[in-house]
């Protein structure tokens, strides 16, 4: 990042080839349609170029572009009309059964306890991390975190019950 | 037994590696013996594991972004300094020699578009950076009988991005009644959290499109701009050699029906003819003039669509504003706790009153006796 920063071009792609794995399974569990969430996905390392001075060296970078993510999808949210709001489709590979049951258990969820779930599960964010993303203390992370856990396994046991 | 001192939250923590070293290895030391919290555990994992089953393949093709080209920092130098100035007055000279001359020209051609009509006016059509030029569409437009030259019916799409969409949409008007256009539709959008949007269809003089899409232009940022032209010269000459047939035809048949001298079936049936030549000259007048008008008026098709805000707000909040929000917060907490206190007192102090004036008078009641009572026991 400090290279790309400092405007190496081949240091930017680096970083999106490590990055765009990630990102593009962030923004496509919280959009419908594939082909928008590809173009989110492009406008996040976008912004990214545009904004790289407001990165700061001690922070982290996975960070950063988490912050940069996070607000460009919940940007999209807000454009969405509520009306046309598609529900995330299932992924091709997995259960589609057990993945649809997974993704209605998320979606009971309060959203505050969601996120963090999301950034553990699926990104394996850090508690610390996680925190400085939602802007909260590493105790409500931890929190926050438990109960969505507990509230989770009430909702999945349907799923072991078919499972076993 | 071993004590149960691990908080619930720690077995996640525990789980995830997120405990300190020192605690880490106590909660481990705990849970190989608590039954209750192995269950836990294993309940946790279970749900990590089924949670992991909602996989999200990425595309093959995703591409990385196109970044936009930075101009590499000049540094200055005397040299840099001389050579770019003398450059500058070379292009500068440059663009004099060719402009002036131009100048001249188009003043000349200013004139002869006041009199488009003109039979001196000798300037050849010719098209300027994509879109006619005024005086080459002046040209174009010749009117009846005989038309000389090309015509070009022009259809022209844009998509706008204003920043003040009302505003634009007053000035687009204004530009319109200006320019004698006017506009043949108008949907207006708006929905709530989305920029504004207007889908409109513009009806400009041909002659003017230049001006008014230049105009137009400066109203916002253009995202998306196509000219389409067509050339009906032929169809023109085509239908006016038709037409010009026509009306001899008719002019013949006349003559005929003038001089009748054969049987009343030849004159019904030269009536006939008649009617049906009218009926064909009037049919090919009326295309002849949907022609003149798309020629005359070039059709614009305007989306303009508001400028989205999009939020992106990335950089760290500040120590400052952090400072600045505790503040606020601190000041919100007091007011709320004050304001708290006088609605409970407020809802609750007359009761609160009340009852307190009724105990504390029965104990003043009571008291006495009661410690007479105690006394004389004793």
């Amino acid at each position: 990042m400090t290279a790309f920063k400092s405007g190496d071009g081949p240091a930017f792609r680096e970083l999106f080839d490590r990055y765009k794995n990630p990102i593009y399974g962030f923004v496509r569990r919280r959009v419908g349609d594939a082909a928008r969430a590809e173009d989110i996905t492009q406008d996040i390392f976008l912004a990214l170029v545009q904004r790289r001075n407001g990165y700061e060296v001690r922070s982290s970078f996975r960070t950063y572009l988490y912050r940069i993510a996070m607000n460009r999808v919940a940007s999209e949210h807000r454009r969405d009309n509520p009306a046309q709001k598609t529900e995330p489709e299932p992924a091709a590979s997995g259960n589609p059964a057990v993945v649809h049951q997974v993704r209605e258990a998320l979606g009971q969820l309060d959203p505050e306890q969601r996120e963090v779930v999301m950034l553990r599960e699926y990104q394996g964010l850090s508690y610390q991390e996680i925190a400085q993303v939602l802007n909260v203390p590493v105790g409500t992370v931890r929190s926050r975190l438990f109960r969505a856990k507990l509230a989770l396994k009430e909702m999945l046991a349907p799923v072991w019950v078919e499972g076993a | 037994m071993e004590k149960h001192f691990v908080e619930p939250e720690e077995l996640q923590a525990y789980l995830d590696q997120e405990l300190d070293p020192g605690r880490l290895s106590e909660v481990q030391r705990h849970v190989v013996h608590c039954e209750e919290c192995s269950t836990m555990i294993a309940d946790l994992k279970r749900v990590s594991s089924t949670l992991q089953r909602w996989e999200v393949a990425t595309p093959p093709n995703l591409k990385p972004p196109v970044l936009p080209v930075e101009k590499p920092k000049a540094s200055l130098s005397w040299t840099r300094l001389a050579l770019t100035l003398s450059g500058a007055t070379a292009v500068v000279l440059l663009i004099a020699a060719i402009s002036i001359p131009n100048l001249l020209r188009s003043r000349m051609s200013v004139n002869q578009a006041a009199h488009p009509y003109d039979s001196t006016a000798t300037s050849q059509p010719g098209v300027a950076g994509g879109i006619a030029s005024e005086e080459a569409v002046v040209k174009r437009i010749v009117p009846n009988p005989a038309p000389v030259g090309r015509m070009i019916s022009y259809q022209v799409s844009m998509t706008l991005e204003v920043k003040e969409f009302d505003q634009a949409k007053s000035r687009l008007r204004e530009i319109m009644d200006a320019e004698g256009g006017y506009m043949a539709q108008a949907n207006f959008v708006e929905t709530p959290n989305q920029p504004k949007r207007a889908n409109l269809v513009l009806r400009v003089p041909a002659v003017k499109l230049a001006t008014i899409l230049n105009q137009v232009r400066e109203l916002g940022r253009v995202r998306e701009e196509h000219l389409n032209s067509e050339e009906v010269t032929e169809q023109v000459v085509d239908l006016e050699a038709r037409l010009h047939n026509a009306r001899s035809t008719e002019q013949r048949l006349i003559e005929v029906l003038n001089n009748r001298t054969g049987k009343v079936g030849d004159i019904l049936q030269v009536e006939q003819e008649i009617a049906r030549t009218r009926e064909q000259i009037e049919r090919m007048e009326a295309q002849r003039q949907n022609l003149m008008k798309r020629v005359e008026m070039a059709n614009v098709t305007l989306t303009l669509v508001e400028e989205f805000k999009a939020e992106l707000q990335p950089a760290p909040v500040g120590t400052l504003t952090q400072l600045w929000n505790a503040t606020v917060d601190g000041y919100e907490s007091f007011t709320g706790s004050v304001l708290g206190l006088i609605l409970f007192v407020a809802r609750y102090g007359l009761t609160l009153a009340f009852w307190g004036g009724l105990c504390w008078g029965t104990w003043r009641l009571v008291r006495r006796p009661l410690k007479r009572l105690v006394q004389s026991g004793e």
